[in-house]
């Protein structure tokens, strides 16, 4: 199975420090479920942002959970270069504007107009723009939060954080399924943006 | 702000959590969502580096670089907080 995997600078594993070897098969440490290999389906990817996004070549049982996969055995196949600093920046705006975007829909049904936030283009103007709103309440006052927050998240250069509060902010508005729609959105974008 | 994903770990949850996650004590369920969050929350993965760092160090120590007043100091200081 191929698969993919997000590392930390220099091939290391985010949570172990491991750092795996290019193109070397690697054998899990036990067969204790949970100590294999894991890896990303594309659905998985939004959950585990990192700095290097790799292929990964699975061998053995795989195991599919929820959000990643378990092998056996692993593999490095090659990096995928269009994740870099500027994809990463990128997404990081992504989610922010999404949880913006999510903000205006509940501004609308709200009947509170806010073409002004519909229309920023910049992280730093949609911040202006949120922070210029009359005093909200109630669910528009927590997706205003939630868009600025996202904002700050991103100026701050945290992708993982922005996106992850624009699902949140999808769960605020759309009800449970909101979370898992907004990965999905999530993951389509980084799919089309490295070319997946 | 409400939670609004219940099966999200929260701040306070990892740092109740954190011992276990270091001794790899958590079962897979709880292991997943840890880690989940650390992707997202600087704070908790500071946090985390900062323990692991601190486990390190003092597990480094093996106390032979103490004289036998420190040593004795120590177990007295030691003995009083448990009382
Ligand atoms: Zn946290």
């Amino acid at each position: 199975m191929i698969a993919y995997k997000f590392l930390a600078a220099g091939r290391t594993g985010p949570f172990t420090g491991y750092v795996w070897p290019e193109r070397q098969w690697v054998d899990a440490p036990s067969s204790r479920e949970g100590a294999g290999v894991h890896a990303c389906r594309i659905a998985d990817l939004p959950f585990w942002i990192d700095h290097e996004l790799w292929q990964i070549e699975l061998a053995g049982p795989v195991v599919e959970r929820e959000t990643q996969v378990e092998a056996r055995r692993g593999r490095l196949a090659g990096r995928v270069g269009s994740w870099d600093a500027r994809a990463l920046a990128e997404f990081a705006v992504h989610g922010a504007l999404r949880a913006r975007d999510l903000a205006v829909l509940a501004l609308g049904d709200a009947g509170i107009r806010s073409d002004a936030l519909a229309r920023a283009v910049t992280l730093q103007e949609t911040r202006v723009v949120l922070e210029s709103l009359p005093a909200l309440s109630g669910v528009p006052a927590e997706m205003a939060a939630y868009a600025r927050e996202a904002c700050t998240r991103a100026l701050d250069g945290a992708a993982a954080s922005a996106t992850h509060m624009a699902a949140v902010a999808a769960v605020a508005l759309l009800g449970p399924t909101g979370f898992a729609a907004e990965r999905s959105i999530q993951s389509r974008w980084i799919a089309e943006r490295c070319g997946l | 702000m409400t939670r609004r994903v219940p099966e999200e770990l929260t701040c306070a949850e990892m740092v109740r959590l954190v011992t276990d996650f270091l001794e790899d004590a958590l079962s897979l369920e709880d292991r997943t969502h840890f880690e989940q969050h650390l992707v997202f929350c600087k704070g908790c993965a500071a946090y985390v580096r900062q323990m692991r760092k601190t486990i390190e160090a003092s597990s480094a120590l093996k106390g032979e670089g103490l004289s036998a007043e420190a040593q004795a100091e120590l177990l007295r200081l030691f003995k009083g907080t448990c009382k």
